[in-house]
C-alpha cells in the first residue's frame, strides 16, 4: 500500500480497488435513488446471474494482461466450447457434467494453441488470438449452421438455474474460482511470477523464471474459464447457442482495465476485476431498470470507460 | 512578462565570469523524500561547473528544475539575473539551456538531420512543408561548430554511442543553447571517446558556451572543471574552485568522513586452490571467438576491456542466457550445457546484468518481491509464500547491504540507482550462489556505495564465492581483482595479475 500524500484524496484511495470500490458503490446508491427495482431481490439475482459470465471471462482475461498480452479469442471460445459440449451430450450418453468438463479441456487446448505461438514462438498475442478466435467461431458455425442445439439433458439444468443456498450456482463457482485465483496471485510463487513477467520479461527470464511454461498456462486458464462461461450459459438458456460468445470479449477486457488492470502488463487484481465486472453488469442493468433506450448503452459503456481510465492515470499522476 | 529574448539579449553586457544562471534557496519534496534543502547554485559565463555527490543526493532533481523538467517547491530561478519561472523544457531551451541527459532522447530510426531538428524542422509555404535543404544545412553548420563529421543523412542506429550523443548536443545547440547541462556524460564512453568529449566542451566554452557537468567520476572532474559543488542528501555542502580540491578532499566532502576504501588484502594465493569454472574454446559468431579460462575458488577475477569487447556476451552465455555456438564450460570439472538461467541457478551461479533497468528490476514490485524471486520455491509452505520467512530474509540482507529505503515494501522504483543496484546484487546473494558474474555492478554509483559493494565482495570470497567482476572502469577492476583478463573485440588479448597491473599495461594488451 503506498502513502497517500495528497490530502484531497480520500484514504479509501489507497487500496488499489479502492477506486472502482467507490465508483460501484456511488452507482448502485444513486440506481436504488433513482427506481424503486434494483434493490429487489429479483433483480440482484438476475444481476448475479449476468454479471457470473463476463466475470469468469474478465477472470482469465486478467491473468492474461497481467502477463503484458491479450486474449481476443475468448468470446469465441466460450461459444465454441458450448457448443462442443452441448453437441455432445445431446448426441451421446455422456453424463452432461463430464460434458462441461471435457469443454473446458477443449479451452484449455484452444488456450495452449495460443499460448504455443505467443509464448514459444513470439508472435504478437493480437493477432493471434484474434485469428484463432475467428477460427473457433467459424468452427463454431461449420457444426451449427447457425441454428441452436436443443433438447440438453434435464439433469444439465441446475448448473445454470439452480440455487445452492441463497446463492445462484454460477455466483457459487465465481466465487470459489476468484477466491482460488486470489490466493494463488497473492501467495504463490506462480502468482508473483506472473506480475514478474508483466512487469518486465527479460528481467524474470534472468532470475529463472520459467517464462515460455508460464505464459503459455494463463492463455490455458483464459480458455478453460471462457469454456466454463458457455457451459454455464447453454444451463441457463438450455440450449447450445451459436451466437453467444463475441459479446463477452470486449466487456472482459474493460472490466479489468477499470478494475485496475495495466495493459501493459504487471499491474492489476483479480478482485479488481471482479469489481469492474460487477460495475459494468450494474451499469447495463440500470439503463434497462430506467427505460433508457439500449441504443445509448454503447455510448455509456464507452464513455465510462474512458472516464476510469483518465481517473486511474491521475490518481497514479498524484502518487508521484 | 519579461521578453525572453530581450533576456538572453543581455549577454551582449556579459564580461566572462558573470553569473549567467543562479538558482536560489531551492527546495524540492517528494513523498517520503526530502530531494533538496535550501540549494543555491551559480553558473559563470565560460565555466565547467562540475556538481558531485551520492546517488540520491539530489543532483539530477536540482538539474531538472533548471530545465524545466520538474518544479522546484520553493526558490527561484535567475537567467541573467532576471528572476524566470521555468515550467517546462520548452522555456528552458528558449532561454538557452540545454541538456545531454544520461539515456539520449533521439529516435533510433531517423537520421541526424531529423533528429537535430525534431520538433522544429525549418520549413516553407508558410509551415505547410518540410524544408529539408535548409534542415541538411543547419545541420553540417551546427556539426562544423562542434567539430565533428557526421553525414547529416545517416540513420541514428548506426552511429556509435559517442557519436549519438554528439548529435544531442548538437540538437541542444540548434535550439539556441549557451548553457548544458551533462548527465554523466562518460557513464557509455571510451577513454577516447571521453577525450574527444572534453575537448568538444572546450570547444563550446572558447565560444562563450557554459556547461552544468554532473559525473561520479572523480578524475575526469578535476581535469575538466573549473569549479565544483558537493551536494549531500539534497542540501549543498561547498562550492569550491577545482584548483584548490584533490581526489579525496572531495570525496570527505561528499561523504561527511572518509571512507576506508578496503586496504588490499595479501595477494591471491593460487596454491592448491581448486577450479570452480573453466571456459574452453568458447566462442559466438560476431561476438567473441575461442576464449578460455580458469576461475578459482574464492578469486575475484577481472575482466577488462573497451566497450564492445564480447564481455557481457560471454557472461551471459556462462549463466545460461544465451547458448555458444562451440566450446564446452566446466562447473568444478562437470562438463555442463546450460539450457537456461534457471540452470545455472541451479547450479549455484548468479548474473548481475549491466542494465539493471531493463534487465534486473522489477519496476512495479516492491524491493522485498525484487529481491525475493529467484529464492520463492525455497520460501514455500504448502504452495503459499511464507510471509514472515520471506521479510526475515530480506531484512538481514538490507541490513548487510545498508539499502536504504523507509521499509522493504515500498516500491523499487522509489529508491535511488545505488540502492537499486544493491537490493539487485542482495537477490543474489539471497540464493547463497558459489560463483558470481557481475556486469559494471557499480556503473552509475556513488563513491560510497561502490566501497561498500566492493568492501561486501571481499567479506563474500572469504565465505567460498568466486566472483567474475567485468568493469570498463580501468582502475576499478585493477583494484578490486585477483587477477584480470583483457578482451578486445571478441578475442582474449592476454591475462595479468592484478598487482603488477596498471591501466597502461592493460590498455597496451587489449590493444596489441
Amino acid at each position: 500500500m503506498e502513502k497517500n500524500y495528497n490530502k484531497h484524496i480520500p484514504k479509501i484511495l489507497d487500496f488499489k480497488e479502492g477506486g472502482i470500490f467507490l465508483a460501484l458503490f456511488l452507482l448502485c446508491l444513486g440506481l436504488s435513488l433513482a427506481t424503486s427495482s434494483f434493490l429487489t431481490s429479483y433483480n440482484i439475482g438476475i444481476l448475479g446471474r449476468q454479471i457470473t459470465f463476463v466475470a469468469l471471462v474478465a477472470l482469465g482475461q486478467t491473468l492474461v494482461l497481467l502477463t503484458a498480452g491479450i486474449d481476443l479469442s475468448v468470446g469465441a471460445v466460450a461459444g465454441l466450447c458450448g457448443i462442443l459440449g452441448a453437441k455432445l451430450m445431446v448426441s451421446t450418453n455422456i453424463d452432461p457434467y463430464i460434458c462441461t468438463l471435457i469443454a473446458m479441456g477443449i479451452g484449455i487446448c484452444v488456450g495452449l494453441i495460443n499460448g504455443f505461438f505467443i509464448a514459444k514462438i513470439g508472435l504478437n498475442a493480437f493477432i493471434v488470438t484474434l485469428a484463432i478466435g475467428e477460427i473457433c467461431a467459424g468452427i463454431n458455425l461449420v457444426i451449427t449452421r447457425g441454428y441452436p442445439i436443443n433438447k440438453i439433458p434435464d439433469s444439465f439444468k441446475h448448473l445454470g438455474r439452480g440455487m445452492i443456498g441463497l446463492f445462484p450456482v454460477p455466483v457459487v463457482i465465481l466465487l470459489i474460482i476468484t477466491t482460488i485465483l486470489i490466493l494463488i496471485l497473492r501467495n504463490t510463487p506462480y502468482g508473483r511470477n506472473i506480475y514478474a513477467i508483466g512487469g518486465n520479461e527479460q528481467a524474470s527470464r534472468l532470475v529463472g523464471i520459467r517464462v515460455v511454461a508460464i505464459k503459455m498456462s494463463v492463455y490455458a486458464i483464459a480458455g478453460m474459464l471462457s469454456a466454463l462461461a458457455g457451459m454455464i450459459f447453454v444451463s441457463r438458456m438450455n440450449s447450445g447457442q451459436p451466437t453467444i460468445g463475441p459479446s463477452w470479449l470486449m466487456p472482459s477486457v474493460t472490466a479489468a482495465i477499470i478494475g485496475g488492470t495495466s495493459l501493459s502488463g504487471g499491474e492489476g487484481t483479480v478482485f479488481g476485476t471482479i469489481l469492474g465486472a460487477i460495475f459494468m453488469g450494474v451499469l447495463a442493468n440500470g439503463i434497462v431498470l430506467l427505460d433508457i433506450s439500449p441504443y445509448w448503452e454503447k455510448v455509456i459503456i464507452g464513455s465510462v470507460v474512458v472516464i476510469a481510465v483518465l481517473i486511474d492515470h491521475l490518481r497514479k499522476r498524484n502518487r508521484l | 512578462m519579461i521578453c525572453r529574448q530581450s533576456i538572453i539579449n543581455k549577454r551582449m553586457n556579459n564580461k566572462m565570469n558573470n553569473i549567467i544562471l543562479e538558482a536560489k534557496n531551492i527546495y524540492k519534496d517528494f513523498p517520503g523524500v526530502q530531494a533538496l534543502t535550501d540549494v543555491s547554485i551559480d553558473l559563470r559565463q565560460g565555466e565547467v561547473h562540475a556538481i558531485v555527490g551520492e546517488n540520491g543526493a539530489g543532483k539530477s532533481t536540482l538539474m531538472n528544475i533548471i530545465f524545466g523538467l520538474i518544479k522546484a517547491d520553493k526558490g527561484e530561478v535567475f537567467r541573467n539575473k532576471i528572476k524566470v519561472d521555468i515550467n517546462s523544457p520548452i522555456i528552458a531551451q528558449e532561454l538557452g539551456i540545454g541538456i545531454v541527459p544520461q539515456e539520449l532522447n533521439l529516435v533510433p530510426l531517423f537520421s541526424v538531420k531529423e533528429n537535430i531538428f525534431l520538433g522544429m524542422a525549418p520549413s516553407k509555404m508558410n509551415r505547410l512543408v518540410v524544408d529539408w535543404k535548409t534542415m541538411t544545412k543547419k545541420t553540417k553548420d551546427i556539426l562544423a561548430q562542434i567539430g565533428e563529421d557526421i553525414d547529416p543523412q545517416k540513420i541514428l542506429y548506426k552511429l556509435t554511442t559517442a557519436q549519438k550523443q554528439l548529435v544531442q548536443i548538437a540538437r541542444a545547440l540548434a535550439f539556441g543553447a549557451e548553457i548544458l547541462i551533462f548527465d554523466e556524460p562518460t557513464a557509455s564512453l571510451t577513454l577516447k571517446e571521453a577525450k574527444e568529449l572534453f575537448d568538444k566542451i572546450e570547444r563550446f566554452k572558447s565560444q562563450g558556451g557554459s556547461v552544468f557537468y554532473i559525473s561520479h567520476n572523480l578524475e575526469e572532474i578535476l581535469k575538466i572543471s573549473d569549479r565544483v559543488t558537493v551536494l549531500r542528501d539534497g542540501k549543498k555542502i561547498k562550492t569550491l574552485n577545482t584548483k584548490e580540491l584533490n581526489k579525496q578532499e572531495m570525496i570527505k566532502y561528499m561523504v561527511g568522513s572518509k571512507i576506508e576504501e578496503a586496504t588490499k588484502q595479501l595477494s591471491y594465493n593460487y596454491k592448491d586452490k581448486a577450479v570452480v569454472l573453466k571456459v574452453e574454446n568458447l566462442s559466438r559468431k560476431n561476438e567473441f571467438h575461442n576464449i578460455s579460462f580458469e576461475l578459482y575458488n574464492e578469486e575475484i577475477l577481472g575482466i577488462a576491456g573497451l566497450v564492445g569487447a564480447g564481455r557481457t556476451e560471454l557472461v551471459r552465455c556462462i549463466f545460461g542466457d544465451a547458448r555458444p555456438d562451440s566450446g564446452f564450460i566446466y562447473i568444478n570439472s562437470n562438463n555442463i550445457y546450460l539450457k537456461s538461467p534457471g540452470d545455472a541457478i541451479r547450479n549455484k551461479i548468479a548474473y548481475l546484468p549491466e542494465e539493471r533497468r531493463s534487465m534486473g528490476i522489477f519496476p512495479q514490485l516492491s524491493v522485498k518481491e525484487n529481491m525475493s524471486m529467484p529464492i520463492l520455491n525455497k520460501l514455500i509452505q504448502l504452495f503459499f509464500i511464507n510471509r514472515k520467512k520471506e521479510e526475515e530474509y530480506i531484512q538481514e540482507y538490507i541490513n548487510k547491504l545498508n539499502i536504504k529505503t523507509p521499509n522493504l515494501n515500498q516500491l523499487i522504483k522509489n529508491l535511488s540507482g545505488g540502492n537499486q543496484q544493491k537490493a539487485i546484487l542482495g537477490r543474489w546473494l539471497l540464493t547463497k550462489c558459489k560463483i558470481l558474474l557481475l556486469d559494471e555492478p557499480t556503473r552509475g554509483i556513488d563513491v560510497k556505495a561502490k566501497a561498500e559493494i566492493h568492501n561486501l565482495l571481499k567479506i563474500l570470497t572469504k565465505q567460498g564465492v568466486s566472483i567474475i567482476y567485468i568493469s570498463s572502469e580501468l582502475q576499478e577492476v585493477i583494484d578490486i581483482s585477483d587477477r584480470i583478463l583483457v578482451l578486445h573485440e571478441g578475442k582474449f588479448k592476454g591475462e595479468i595479475k592484478s598487482s603488477c597491473a596498471d591501466q597502461r599495461k592493460i590498455l597496451e594488451i587489449a590493444l596489441s
